[in-house]
């Protein structure tokens, strides 16, 4: 008769292990994590950046004398403006929704560690619909406010139709896209993470 | 306090692999798997305070990277200059010792997440209370579910013929 205890017992004589070499694994790690924040800042700085050299851009052109014969009206300036709180409210739902597993405490309790990944497992659905949602709420309004005034083939109302539809189908398409991503990444890990905590 | 991570590598590193080898079934994502074990314990390492024993913070940052271990697309870092050189040295074929153990890692690994956590710190004899501390179940709720995996284990060992087993 034989116990798992003493089975178990083999696998432990049966372990065996050339020395790991903690000092290279350390030193692995501390020149990845130093590319790592280097690509972050890199990242941070880029947005303002682009908006920097698109502004300059911007600026350049209307300077030549091709284009200052034409000045935005306020309601376009306004549509502009709310295209780009649109923008900065997907950017922030997105964020928001973003799980970072690299920074995640793997030092708690099993049970807490796992409802806390469950939890912004469930959210980050709710924050990217959201995000979606709220874009569209702006973008709407403020493509038609900027683009009226250019009109000349289309009426107002096709104007406002052609919005609706192209947004709206571009939210459903990328919220099918998140969706299917989610179920292609996540899925099978909430499903785990559900038995193991309800078991 | 400063620790230092070569020595708890040391110490810890074969009742790491044994976890991570209970719980992916197999050598090679048992590597990877102590490796991700080993990233996390190096990025924690500095936020241990020393509030609770040592090993139950390895273990518990052993088996939450266990829990959360996705085949594709789980590693943190690419460490392609390292690789850990550590593997379980037993043929499952004609040695009934060695078929023993293979069949116990593969009843282990048929087990729910839960289960194989449990039973896996229980064969590293952590007692109720520090399994309680890793997992976060109750010690009551641990008992239970020991034995009940206990007799499942034996079941499946039993019906497999060769071996039996009891269920100290």
């Amino acid at each position: 008769m034989d116990s798992l205890q003493s089975i178990w017992t083999k696998v432990q004589h049966a372990t065996v292990l050339s020395d790991t070499n903690g000092q290279s694994l350390e030193d692995n790690l501390k020149r990845l994590r130093q590319k790592e924040r280097t690509r972050k800042i890199v990242g941070v700085l880029m947005l303002p950046l682009c908006i920097l050299i698109l502004a300059a851009f911007i600026y350049l052109i209307a300077k030549t004398e091709n284009y200052s014969y034409y000045s935005f009206t306020l309601t376009q300036i306004i549509g502009f403006l709310l295209v780009i709180v649109g923008l900065l409210f997907l950017i922030r739902q997105f964020r928001k929704s973003f799980i970072d597993f690299k920074n995640l405490d793997f030092a708690q309790p099993s049970n807490v560690f796992l409802g806390e990944i469950q939890s912004k497992l469930r959210n980050r659905r709710k924050w990217i619909a959201l995000g979606t949602a709220g874009y569209l709420a702006f973008f709407i309004p403020g493509m038609y406010l900027l683009l009226t005034p250019f009109l000349t083939t289309v009426t107002e109302n096709s104007m406002f139709g052609i919005l609706c539809g192209s947004s709206l189908g571009i939210g459903a398409y990328s919220t099918q896209l998140q969706r299917v991503n989610f179920d292609k990444n996540y899925r099978d890990i909430l499903n785990k993470i559900d038995v193991f905590l309800n078991d | 306090m400063k620790y230092d991570f070569q020595q708890i590598l040391d110490e810890y590193n074969h009742q790491i692999y044994r976890t991570c080898r209970g719980f992916t079934g197999n050598d090679d994502d048992a590597k990877d798997l102590f490796q991700e074990v080993c990233i996390n314990i190096w990025s924690g390492l500095a936020s241990f305070k020393g509030n609770s024993k040592m090993s139950t913070w390895i273990y518990r940052v052993t088996l939450n990277t266990c829990l959360f271990f996705r085949r594709s697309g789980l590693k943190q870092l690419k460490l392609a200059e390292y690789e850990a050189d550590i593997q379980l040295t037993y043929q499952h074929e004609n040695n009934p010792i060695d078929h023993q153990i293979e069949l116990l890692f593969n009843f282990i690994y048929e087990l729910k997440d839960q289960e194989r956590a449990v039973i896996l710190l229980y064969l590293e004899q952590l007692s109720y209370a520090d399994i309680s501390e890793v997992t976060g179940l109750s010690v009551n709720h641990i008992g239970v579910k020991i034995n009940r995996i206990k007799k499942n284990l034996a079941s499946k060992f039993n019906k497999n013929g060769q071996l039996t087993i009891n269920m100290d």
